[in-house]
């Protein structure tokens, strides 16, 4: 107890250091929390909109099956949070070989592990699981003790998760380690996180129809063996005409987190140090067929510096968990939203302008913002992801121009494939006339090329690629940084919304005069500046980190 | 080769090299020591044009290293001491696209590459992911890459730390078989043994000043006594000799 004492005091200095010491940690956690309280702010509204389109009374059970979407989605995140979290701490935190290999019992190594785990994830309990319950508690005016008791209650509810999943990573660990089983975490993890990331952006964009959406089509399980519902039951007990017993579950809490804990002890004395040895042992080998892959593409695409920047950037891309998963989920956005609408049209009739036009803008838009987003660690994160490598380039012979184009490049070839697939299946659902179909990709691609070249010029700027000595000099950066985010979100929607306007005025069957074309062929010249613009203020940029 | 005039960088308040005014000739094997925070590594990132200078002058070949960045850059090669690479390419990957961003003709880069990695003992993990690969490991990896461009000057930052004893001698060879084909080096290291063995001439810096520099005999006749190691030289050059003596008592 006294050594894990010392451990969680260290731990506690070292994390106080970096406020008082590291003045950019500061900024940092400063833009944070304002992200967290967008966060929080969002989900109570949400709530808000749920109750208030349950129109819910005192007694009534859509209460328990409302609030537990709520802690469903809490605990999703929780469940992610906790499995990136013991994957960090327990095997990848570089003081953990210290720590093991001191002579300390692995199980008090693993119980301060666990401690970090769960201090780590208490945030993401306060941000997704307190606002639904505020929003219930106003609603119906809850006592002060209704809001004291969610504390613990949720506290309980986070050891058990963590708990949870800390013996099954140990356990995996241990017994199926290998790369791909990792990575498969990994990746898991990281769909969670988005998806849940996506559901809240969408909540907030439009509070009431996600409600109808989660009441009509959600149905999660309400079993009494899940733990969040235990913290449901024993919150509704605090309703004034409730005949729940918050003693059975409170208890019931209390007596699982507590032997979760202590359980986890004697499997961590058994498992840990072993588990840890076999995840330093899982080498991540190339397989046979990718490698004979990559002799392929030298051959095809030769050598040369910007061949060599456009191969070194796509083998990164695609093989960093987090960008394939983004790309995945999009997918499965945009054919989410393409069967729908695909229905909606067959049963119009495809003739009802009323339906096809809103129906064309919404889905052209989403395909090119996805399709944007779907590049954006190519364009925005590319050099941002090159931080800690960025000496290589550096110290090579690389010019700015070079560097740019490489980055560009590789993020337009991306996208203007996956748009395009996308809008060939498009103008097939709207029945688009054959000879418009060039007309249309032409200026989807120039228009993505152009959106690619301004995102990728914003990424090159030095507060948001967080390179080189003058982003470290400058105090500024995180305001410059979030002015930014707005100025590219809006560049974004400006520079896609030719497409649409060409799109509605081919639809909408207007006569195509001259004016039109003249408007249209103005708008592509403003995109071909925009993409000189961008080449010129991204080269200027990448002087200023290369230089 | 190197050419250095009044070379200056400042953080902040701190001066972390301090008007350093050297030449190093071609062929030659320079060493360069120093405590730690001595300035070793700030200069080493000054020449090979990852930090500028705030004051001062330094030339690589006869190219500036600031107007010429690029020419600079095409002729010299750079080992960190800390080994950042790209973790998601496996090892010849990445060596191929560092002899492409140095245009070497790929069937020459091919076998010097093949060679480099049997002398470093990596031709089985050369495609395995760099994040498989020890420190050590990715050191090699590092110093294959940075031969294969073959450069006429390289820069080198505790080249043989992390190594095991047989690849850190494989390196002091080829450090100095390099050397004797006409490449200059420019080596920082705290291993005295190395430096007094290998080097040709040495640099000693202290708090962002150098305080000596030549070769080991012009080093000695510096010194109080001429029958001096480099260590006893380094020690008295850098203040040391105290601490060393306070060691002494505290182990009486």
């Amino acid at each position: 107890m006294h050594t894990l004492a010392i451990l969680l005091k260290i731990s506690w200095y070292g994390w106080t250091n970096g406020f008082r010491y590291v003045s950019n940690e500061k900024r940092k956690k400063a833009v944070e929390i304002i992200g967290f309280f967008v966060l929080i702010a969002a989900l109570y509204w949400l709530g808000r909109a749920l109750f208030g389109a349950a129109e819910i009374q005192l007694g009534d059970p859509t209460i328990v099956s409302t609030i537990n979407i709520f802690m469903t989605l809490g605990v999703c995140v929780i469940i992610k949070d906790s499995m990136a979290g013991a994957m960090k701490q327990l095997y990848e935190a570089p003081d953990t070989s210290l720590l093991l290999s001191s002579p300390l019992p692995p199980s008090t190594v693993f119980g301060f592990k666990f401690i970090q785990i769960i201090t780590g994830n208490s945030l993401s309990m306060v941000i997704w699981i307190f606002p639904p319950w505020f929003a219930l508690g106003q609603l119906f005016h809850m006592p002060w003790h209704f809001y004291l008791a969610l504390l613990p209650a949720c506290f309980c509810l986070l050891v058990i998760v963590a708990g949870a999943i800390s013996i099954l990573t140990m356990l995996i660990v241990r017994f199926f380690s290998s790369g791909l089983m990792i990575r498969i975490l990994k990746i898991l993890g990281s769909t969670i996180g988005l998806a849940a990331g996506f559901l809240i952006a969408v909540s907030f964009l439009a509070p009431d129809l996600a409600a109808q959406f989660a009441l009509v089509r959600l149905k999660v399980p309400e079993s009494d063996w899940l733990p969040h519902v235990w913290v449901a039951k024993m919150m509704m007990a605090w309703l004034p005409e409730s005949k729940m017993s918050a003693l059975r579950w409170a208890s019931q809490l209390l007596g699982v987190s507590a032997g979760i804990s202590v359980l986890s002890l004697p499997i961590a004395s058994k498992v840990y140090y072993r588990s840890w040895e076999y995840a330093r042992r899982v080498e991540v080998k190339v397989d046979r067929k990718w490698k004979k892959r990559s002799g392929n593409a030298n051959f095809l695409l030769g050598r040369g510096k910007i061949r060599a920047m456009l191969v070194k950037d796509f083998r990164v891309f695609v093989r960093d968990r987090k960008q394939v998963t983004t790309v995945v989920i999009l997918t499965l956005i945009a054919i989410v939203s393409m069967v729908p609408a695909a229905s909606e049209i067959r049963d119009s009739g495809g003739a009802d302008r009323g339906v096809v036009i809103p129906l064309y803008i919404g889905l052209g838009f989403q395909i090119m913002i996805i399709s944007v987003m779907a590049t954006l660690g190519f364009t925005w994160g590319g050099f941002k992801a090159e931080a800690k490598t960025w000496w290589i380039l550096k110290s090579s012979p690389v010019s700015p121009g070079l560097l740019f184009k490489s980055k560009i490049l590789i993020a337009t070839c991306c996208s203007v494939v996956f748009t395009n697939v996308w809008f060939f299946m498009w103008l097939n659902l709207f029945r688009v006339s054959f000879e418009l179909w060039l007309p249309i990709l032409i200026v989807t691609t120039i228009t993505t090329t152009a959106v690619i070249s301004f995102n990728t010029a914003m990424g090159a700027l030095p507060w948001v690629a967080e390179i080189g000595e003058s982003y470290r000099d400058s105090r500024r950066m995180p305001v410059m940084r979030i002015v930014t985010i707005f100025f590219a979100i809006a560049g974004n929607a400006v520079l896609l919304s030719p497409v649409l306007v060409w799109g509605v005025v081919v639809l909408g069957g207007e006569s195509i005069s001259v004016l039109k074309l003249l408007g249209i062929a103005a708008t592509l010249v403003v995109l071909i500046g925009v993409w000189g613009l961008s080449y010129l203020s991204g080269k200027r940029s990448l002087r200023k980190l290369l230089y | 080769m190197i050419t250095t005039t009044n070379l200056t960088k400042l953080f902040g308040k701190l001066t972390a090299v301090d008007r350093l005014t050297m030449q190093i000739e071609s062929g030659e094997l320079f060493g360069f020591l120093g405590p730690n925070g001595a300035g070793k590594t700030t200069t080493i990132n000054l020449l090979t044009g990852l930090i500028r200078p705030t004051q001062g002058t330094a030339a690589i070949c006869g190219y500036d290293i600031q107007s010429e960045a690029i020419q600079t850059k095409s002729v010299t090669g750079l080992m960190p001491d800390t080994p950042y690479l790209y973790d998601t390419l496996t090892g010849r990957q990445y060596v191929r696209f560092m002899a492409d961003l140095y245009e070497i003709p790929s069937e020459r880069s091919e076998k010097r590459m093949e060679e480099l990695l049997e002398m470093l003992d990596l031709v089985d993990s050369g495609n395995e992911l760099i994040k498989s690969y020890s420190y050590g490991m990715q050191k090699k990896i590092l110093l294959t890459a940075v031969l294969v461009h073959e450069p006429r000057v390289l820069f080198l930052d505790e080249p043989t730390s992390g190594l095991d004893p047989k690849s850190a001698r494989t390196v002091k060879e080829i450090l100095r078989l390099l050397c004797d084909r006409g490449c200059t080096v420019f080596m920082s290291t705290h291993i005295l043994e190395i430096a007094e063995r290998v080097c040709d001439r040495i640099g000693i810096i202290n708090k962002g000043k150098l305080v000596a520099v030549g070769t080991m005999d012009e080093l000695r006749q510096t010194s109080t006594a001429t029958d001096r190691n480099l260590e006893e030289i380094f020690l008295e050059l850098t203040g040391s000799v105290e601490d060393r003596e306070m060691v002494k008592i505290l182990s009486e």
